[in-house]
């Protein structure tokens, strides 16, 4: 019973926070540097972790299937069926993932830090708004860096996948005739589906990540558990918007 | 000559969780004078403060500053009051000097020079000019807790807020805060209101000293008047 009441709490205070941010957005133009520092900071965390995963999963996807296509005779499909699974499911997620576990997880652990040492209460007595002074520009940066990061996701991970089915020796299949079916098979609107997702993904990690760490009661020993529950509620949000997007997305005919 | 009331309170309640803290406290706090509220721990001293600055709402009763009840759609700067925050409260990730200008800085009071002027002119009085483009977590926490003073003057508030201002200070950090309190005392007119459990600091600043005990205001006076009432209460704290 304290589980659901906490998740209902937990769900009252997101909207709350958005709607909040959504109507801070007019101040844009007072937090440019905050932004354009979180985004650098975003960057700086997850460029390089996000090469090595696309990397990997392009690579490893390509040889799973490519081996099971070369037994019916039809590994030149490897280009498309890697092109797809990429940009519109495991791009999206495994950025939003790390989105979650990297960037996520040090707002929270900040703003948790700045609650329990009552950084948050001076900005209030000094009537500076903690949402237009902290979370509108994290939340900005999250939105405009998560769908950058899936893009970027994409095109590392199809250059995993096309250097393992030409390399391979059972799929062999060469890198014009990989990026050849890819670019036959994956469409605009499967791109542009896998940055939807994103979007959706990086206003639940923002504003969850923020929530959490506003909402910090007690000593330090609550931001560690501030930060376990925010990437925890990411997590388990990503999961749940990914099917539920994706329902919609073949619903109007996207995907 | 006749000290005017700058804070008024009139049975002012709070309770947490059923747990009554403030206790239909009445008090006044005059104008230009340092009043030391002293007590033990838990005793509500904090709560008091915040309710003052507006952080915490009372339950029930009145709070007038200046005469005015305090309204809630009003801000801290609009009453010129100020808080000092119990280890400062100051922002780690800016520089000293930031942390100064911060509330110039997000109103988009004065130009940059000027504000950055301003800020060295309280560093200086404060005697941290040199530490201005220092990190925060560069400070000792003495000098930190002159930054988190020199943040609240930038307002140039009437009223000043300290909340355990010397809880984390070595005696020669405490002495410096006590120092700087009464200088502000005969340069700046201005009131203050100390949260402190420390006896003798309270006494080195203190016009008036008030004792608070389970929400309420015990005794209340001088710095003679609390010394003579032999009140147990004072080794209890």
């Amino acid at each position: 019973m304290n589980n659901i009441l906490a998740i209902i709490t937990g769900i009252g205070e997101f909207l709350k926070l958005l709607w909040k941010t959504i109507k801070c957005i007019k101040y844009f133009g007072s937090t440019v540097d905050k932004f354009l520092a979180q985004l650098f900071d975003m960057g700086n965390r997850t460029l390089p972790v996000a090469a090595l995963i696309s990397l990997s999963i392009g690579a490893v996807l390509a040889l799973q299937t490519g081996i099971q296509l070369a037994g019916y005779g039809i590994e030149d499909r490897i280009g498309g069926i890697v092109g797809v699974s990429l940009c519109t499911e495991l791009a999206p997620v495994m950025a939003a993932i790390l989105m979650a576990g990297r960037v996520g997880s040090s707002i929270t652990a900040e703003i948790s830090s700045m609650t329990v040492y009552e950084e948050i209460s001076a900005l209030k007595t000094m009537n500076i708004d903690p949402v237009r002074f902290l979370v509108l520009p994290r939340f900005l940066a999250c939105l405009i860096a998560l769908p950058f990061l899936v893009i970027y996701m994409d095109l590392i991970g199809w250059l995993g996948g096309s250097f393992v089915s030409s390399m391979n020796q059972t799929i062999s299949v060469s890198l014009s005739s990989f990026y050849n079916d890819l670019s036959q098979v994956v469409t605009l609107s499967d791109i542009m589906s896998g940055i939807i997702k994103s979007i959706f993904f990086a206003i639940a990690i923002s504003i969850i990540s923020c929530s959490v760490g506003l909402l910090a009661k007690g000593g330090p020993r609550e931001i560690g558990n501030s930060v376990t529950k925010s990437v925890v509620a990411s997590f388990i949000s990503v999961l749940l918007l990914d099917y539920f997007i994706t329902r919609f997305l073949i619903l109007v005919g996207l995907l | 000559m006749i000290s005017q009331a700058t804070i008024t309170l009139n049975n002012l309640s709070k309770s947490f969780d059923g747990k009554i803290i403030i206790d239909s406290m009445s008090t006044s706090f005059m104008k230009n004078e340092v009043h030391v509220i002293l007590g033990k721990s838990g005793t509500g001293k904090s709560v008091l403060l915040k309710m003052l600055i507006g952080l915490i709402e009372p339950d029930s009763g009145t709070i007038m500053v200046n005469g005015e009840n305090l309204n809630p759609e009003k801000t801290a700067q609009d009453y010129k009051m100020s808080y000092v925050f119990q280890g400062g409260a100051l922002l780690n990730s800016f520089s000293v000097l930031d942390n100064v200008t911060i509330y110039l800085d997000e109103h988009n009071i004065h130009d940059k020079e000027t504000r950055v002027s301003k800020a060295l002119k309280i560093l200086t009085e404060l005697g941290i000019e040199d530490s201005a483009n220092k990190m925060i977590s560069e400070l000792s926490g003495g000098m930190q807790q002159r930054v988190a003073i020199a943040r609240s003057l930038i307002i140039e508030p009437d009223i000043l807020l300290y909340d355990e201002p010397t809880s984390a200070l070595d005696p020669i950090n405490t002495k410096t805060v006590s120092q700087i309190i009464n200088k502000l005392k005969s340069e700046r007119n201005m009131t203050q209101i100390v949260v402190t459990h420390d006896i003798p600091f309270s006494y080195s600043i203190a016009d008036k000293i008030s004792i608070l005990d389970k929400g309420k205001v015990l005794l209340s006076g001088d710095i003679d008047t609390i010394k003579n009432s032999n009140s147990p209460i004072l080794e209890t704290i």
